[in-house]
């Protein structure tokens, strides 16, 4: 059995569909197991033929046989020879004392020797017994970084001679592996606190979970207040159950009372079912928060933080509420009103709700809510009872809708009293009737003053007159028109400003982003939207570096994404660090999509990575520049929050944008080497008839399947011979490339070795080294192919035909390359 | 950058229907005007937008797209429906309160049912 309740779970954990997962309960059960269940379990994967998993959990079991007292076994197979004890797997991870020295002489003597499979236990061996000048090859057998089985060999090299890994950094961190990502953090973070947790970062902010759950594991090697904030932002939207187990378990090993009243925070603005899952690592926390003595009382400890939350930070919460209300999206607003129904006997919320009904971009909220209020304030009714009519307000606004020109006259003045009078559904149609049919003096300031109410309906109507009519008198109420809350009405305002004056429009909404109030803020970036980007790129990109707040942070970002382009990407990219690391986690997951969209819209996104770095230049600080003053915030032209020195610095060469820089070079090669090639139609136009493109080649495959049944022979052409209908010179521009080459006609993968570009290859298989790689023979050249996905059962010797891409000459004269598809030779 | 933006519209009844296709942006924005500019809209009732091939808009071309809406709102009193809206698009359009002058629906199916049934 196991021991405890924690190896149970590394054991279930051994059963996962996530490598990371799977390798890292092996590397825990090495930490802390002690059972023969767990031995047992470790055992099979050790006889496994997954080489990865097989060698940590050789290594695991040689841990806890020597923690066990454990007698190591004899290898049969391979016995002491004349020159001193075989190298084998288990004597190189548990070695006798008396066979460390010999086994250092034969390692050292002739280092290229070793197979490559000996080299991951290889190495552990000389981390633990070897010295400095061990290094020089143990950085040859670091190959490309692709693998997870130089795990040992970094871990050597930094346990033996830590610089050596510096020039490693960059190829390590950009390694797609995020077992290899995550040691490589480790030790960067030894050498360059700032940096490793940016790539940290990154990490937690990928779109794969495996990525996600590798940084959560590194995250515990971080300070907790920096990393809280980026768990944090996780937990909002995250629903794969084991990146949210991750979190908990940081969370909850790190217990503070803070961190369970910030997802009590969460839980009330997401929607329902992720409430339920944040609601178990509430009360996980709240466990662990009462264990560590920081609350105590005859409660269950979920409630005493919830009677804590009720009375600390309601008050907190509601007023950073009504901006999210603004912006959430439609499940998140409903999860909000739910919980306002919920809570609205308390006079806090019955408080905030009343409050909703002042500010437009809220007031639908409380619209619905107001039924439930204590007390209903009723104001509107009383208003519409004053209105001069006798007439019912449903036959007003009939009335308003069938006037033209031939009965304007007659009801003139009762339309002026409706536009001043009414209610705000008839204030508006009211004003678009003076609008479309008078041409009366009077009706300007009538308008004038309901520009300056609080009715978006009547402002709005009153807003088109005055543009229509007098639109001078607009410009003075500029400022106050695009501060407006109202979408609508803003939208009209930045439009109409841009017209009249741009620079002063722009000026105006760069003084709204720079104010410390959150709500002006976020409407000036809402205004923002609307300007040609080429005039506000900058003073976006400012406002990203210093905004605190997330919900702001992303209207920036999706200003920012509607307008892609390679250099506003090289911009973000300069974006390291920011006050807030949720929003420094919004910025890294922008770069993502910015990177998929440019890729979409066919932009070259290549660049030489080993290239002499772009110079960067650090912001200087502006003379008098202080702490805001006046309401404002700090201009992103003032030092930014992390010092920077005031020359110009080269980045260094393991920086997160030069390792992205890397990665992305990898994917834009993959995905131009997939992407079968765009003629007549590129960029985005082709992309988003990919779909129907792809239907087609299916088709084409098909027709030339059944062509030759189709067609006469007597044609004496082959069917796969003639010209597609309507060829262009696109077209025969590729025959001709045909002509030189030998290639697959279903697919144009040329079948002759190129490196570098995808080839369709015939060989046998020489042997395979895991479910993922095998080594392959094709016409007196050797290849180490990997597939991204597990392989169908291959047997050594069998004769195959391999789409692969060849991307590396290796030391041991292998080719790398990765495996498309594989398929039975046939006979 | 390459977008090969082009604006198809088709009439139905009385409904409208405009598809951009490619990236909008300055220039989609063009050739949105041109294409919704002169279309007679005398009996039709419904405008709908549909983005489905339209994963992509920029500040002009929402720009664009907004003088449209007040236009159809303001001067023909239609109702304006939009479907198939990529995630970046939604935000995007409820930036600037476009979502607050439109009906959204997931498709054009979807649209009808609601807004000729409803």
């Amino acid at each position: 059995m196991a021991d405890t309740s924690l190896e149970r779970q590394l054991l279930e954990q051994l059963g996962s569909e996530k490598r990371t997962l799977r390798v890292n309960a092996v590397v825990q059960l090495a930490k802390t197991a002690a059972s023969n269940e767990a031995l047992k379990a470790l055992q099979q994967l050790a006889d496994g033929s997954d080489r990865e998993l097989s060698f940590f959990a050789a290594q695991a079991l040689s841990r806890i046989r020597a923690r066990r007292g454990d007698a190591v076994a004899d290898e049969p197979e391979a016995p002491a020879t004349g020159n001193g004890p075989e190298i084998t797997r288990t004597r190189l991870l548990s070695p006798q004392r008396a066979e460390i020295e010999p086994l250092l002489s034969r390692i050292r003597s002739d280092p290229a020797a070793i197979p490559e499979e000996l080299q991951p236990p290889a190495a552990a061996f000389l981390g633990r017994y070897g010295r400095e000048d061990d290094v020089s090859f143990l950085t040859h057998w670091l190959g490309d970084g692709q693998s997870g089985l130089i795990i040992p060999v970094i871990e050597a090299i930094e346990a033996l001679a830590p610089p050596a890994l510096m020039a490693h950094f960059p190829m390590l961190l950009a390694s797609n592996h995020p077992i290899v990502r995550i040691r490589a953090i480790a030790a960067l973070r030894k050498v360059d606190e700032q940096e490793a947790e940016a790539h940290l970062s990154e990490l937690l902010a990928s779109r794969k979970s495996e990525e996600r759950i590798a940084g959560l594991s590194a995250a515990f090697a971080f300070p907790f207040p920096r990393i809280r904030e980026y768990v944090l932002s996780i937990l909002a939207d995250e629903q794969d159950p084991e990146v949210l187990h991750g979190c908990e378990t940081l969370l909850a090993s790190n217990p503070e009372l803070d961190t369970a009243l910030r997802i009590l925070d969460l839980i009330d603005t997401v929607p329902k079912q992720q409430a339920a899952r944040l609601s178990a690592i509430f009360k996980e926390i709240s466990v662990s928060a009462a264990a560590a003595g920081l609350i105590t009382g005859p409660d269950a400890p979920h409630e005493a933080i919830l009677k804590l939350w009720r009375r600390e930070r309601l008050r907190k919460f509601l007023a950073d509420l009504e901006i999210q209300i603004a912006v959430a999206s439609a499940a998140r607003r409903e999860a909000i009103e739910d919980w306002l129904a919920k809570n609205i006997q308390t006079p806090d919320v019955a408080a905030f709700v009343e409050k909703l009904a002042l500010n437009p971009a809220t007031e639908e909220v409380h619209r619905r809510l107001a039924d439930f209020l204590p007390h209903s304030p009723g104001q509107r009714l009383v208003k519409a009872a004053i209105a001069p009519s006798k007439l019912s307000e449903q036959e007003k606004l009939d009335l308003l809708g069938r006037l033209d020109a031939s009965t304007w006259e007659k009801h003139a003045q009762w339309v002026r009293d409706e536009a001043r009078f009414g209610s705000p559904a008839t204030r508006a149609l009211a004003f678009r009737n003076l609008t479309k049919l008078s041409r009366d003096a009077e009706d300007i300031p009538l308008a004038e003053s309901a520009l300056q109410q609080d009715e978006p309906d009547a402002q709005l109507a009153a807003f088109i007159l005055l543009e229509a009519r007098s639109p001078d008198r607009l410009v003075p109420r500029l400022s106050d028109l695009l501060a407006l809350p109202d979408p609508k009405i803003r939208g009209k305002a930045v439009r109409f400003a841009l017209k009249w004056d741009e620079r002063k429009a722009v000026e105006s909404i760069e003084k709204m982003l720079r104010s410390t109030d959150k709500t002006l803020r976020a409407q000036a970036v809402s205004c923002l939207i609307l300007v040609p980007f080429d005039k506000i790129g900058n003073i976006l990109l400012r406002a990203l570096e210093t905004e605190d707040h997330p919900a702001i942070a992303r209207r920036l970002i999706v200003v920012l994404l509607t307008n892609p382009s390679k250099e506003l990407l090289e911009r973000l990219d300069k974006i390291q660090a920011t006050s807030s690391p949720g929003v420094t986690m919004l910025i890294a997951q922008a770069r993502m999509d910015m990177f998929d969209t440019l890729l979409r819209l066919g932009v070259e996104m290549q660049q030489p990575a080993a290239s002499p770095a772009p110079k960067r230049e650090a912001v200087p600080p502006e003379a008098g520049a202080s702490a805001p003053v006046d309401g404002h915030r700090p201009s992103g032209k003032e030092p930014p929050a992390i010092a920077q020195p005031m020359q110009r610095e080269i980045p260094k060469p393991y920086a997160v944008s030069e390792v992205r820089q890397a990665i992305r070079n990898r994917q834009a090669e993959l995905r131009s080497q997939q992407k079968p090639p765009e003629t007549a139609e590129t960029g985005l136009a082709g992309l988003v008839r990919r779909v129907p493109v792809s239907l087609a080649a299916g088709l084409a495959v098909i027709l030339l399947a059944i062509l030759p049944v189709l067609l006469p022979r007597s044609t004496g052409t082959s069917p796969l011979e003639i010209s597609p209908k309507g060829s262009s010179k696109a077209g025969r521009g590729q025959d001709e490339r045909r002509a030189e080459e030998k290639v697959d006609r279903l697919t144009g993968i040329p079948s002759e070795f190129r490196m570098g570009r995808p080839c369709k290859l015939t060989g046998r298989i020489l042997k395979t080294i895991d479910k993922k790689t095998f080594t392959f023979e094709s016409e007196s050249r050797r290849y180490r192919c990997t597939a991204p996905a597990s392989l169908p059962m291959l047997l050594d010797g069998e004769e195959i035909v391999v789409e692969m891409l060849p991307y590396r000459n290796l030391p041991s004269g292998l080719i790398a390359a990765e495996v498309m598809k594989i398929t039975a030779e046939k006979r | 950058m390459t977008t090969n933006f082009v604006c198809r519209t088709r009439k139905d009844g009385a409904w409208l229907v405009i598809t951009p296709v490619g990236y909008l942006n300055d220039q989609g924005g063009t050739a949105m005007n041109d294409a919704i500019r002169n279309i007679d809209l005398a009996g039709i009732t419904t405008v709908l937008f549909d983005f489905g091939e339209c994963p992509l808009a920029n500040s002009q071309g929402i720009a664009c797209l907004l003088d449209h809406c007040d236009r159809f709102a303001e001067q023909f009193q239609v109702k304006i429906a939009i479907c198939r809206l990529s995630p970046l698009l939604r935000e995007a359009f409820s930036l600037v309160g476009l979502m607050d002058m439109v009906s959204p629906f997931g498709t054009e199916q979807e649209a009808r049912s609601a807004l000729d049934h409803g």
